[in-house]
């Protein structure tokens, strides 16, 4: 699976995207970002934040929401910042 | 008729006006959201999610469409680096009814404001850079 950062997300873990291979129990975006933060700095930090975001194929995957099948995933941080 | 775009590039507001002048319709309301800056900003710079931003901006249009009777909406979001006091978006609507315009257009920027996948970053003139948080500031 690839992850695509944006905004803050993207300077703070230093890469606009990473490719990753979560294990089996991560099945949707709140798995996904508690696995990554799991995973140590600067992930931990980034994705502290409440109200991550994901999308997958331009459309929003909340966060109880599946990624199966998802191959790549876009995490974002909250929107309403203009 | 529904018209999205996601732009780096500046927009002309009169021209998107008259766009939608030529609908013919009795009343068109319309707003354009500048980014206003503290003093200390040199530049601001909008990330987004391309396709997302798109889709959601195309989302909220088709949305306003089933809630008021609209000849035409016109949105425009702008990305990539702006200068304080720019424009970073456009919201427009035509219908034969004043009301309905005024209120769909109000509607628009409610919702580009709240739901958009646009993300801010502001160069001060020392070089540093910091990233709005959700509702620190909002394009006047």
């Amino acid at each position: 699976m690839e992850i695509l950062y944006y905004g803050r997300l993207r300077d703070e873990i230093g890469r606009d995207r990473e490719e990753i291979d979560p294990p089996s129990h991560v099945l949707t975006v709140e798995d996904l970002v508690a696995w990554l933060r799991g995973r140590g700095e600067p992930h931990a930090s980034a994705l502290a934040e409440a109200g991550i975001h994901a999308s997958v194929s331009g459309q929003w995957v909340r966060g109880k929401e599946s990624l199966f099948g998802a191959l790549e995933v876009a995490l974002l941080p909250p929107v309403g910042v203009l | 008729m529904i018209d999205v775009r996601v732009q780096s590039g500046d927009f002309d507001p009169g021209r998107q006006l008259a766009r939608l002048g030529e609908l013919k319709k009795a009343a068109v309301a319309s707003f354009v959201g500048r980014l206003e800056a503290d003093d200390g900003v040199r530049e601001l710079r909008i990330d987004h999610h391309a396709a997302l931003a798109k889709a959601e901006l195309q989302r909220i249009a088709e949305e306003a469409g089933q809630r008021w009777p609209l000849a035409g909406i016109i949105l425009i979001h702008r990305h990539g680096p702006i200068a304080p006091g720019g424009r970073a978006f456009f919201a427009g609507a035509a219908a034969g009814d004043a009301d309905a315009a005024g209120e769909a257009c109000a509607w628009l920027v409610a919702q580009i404001r709240a739901r958009a996948p646009f993300w801010r970053k502001e160069i001060l003139a020392d070089g540093s850079e910091r990233w709005l948080k959700a509702n620190e500031r909002q394009a006047s």
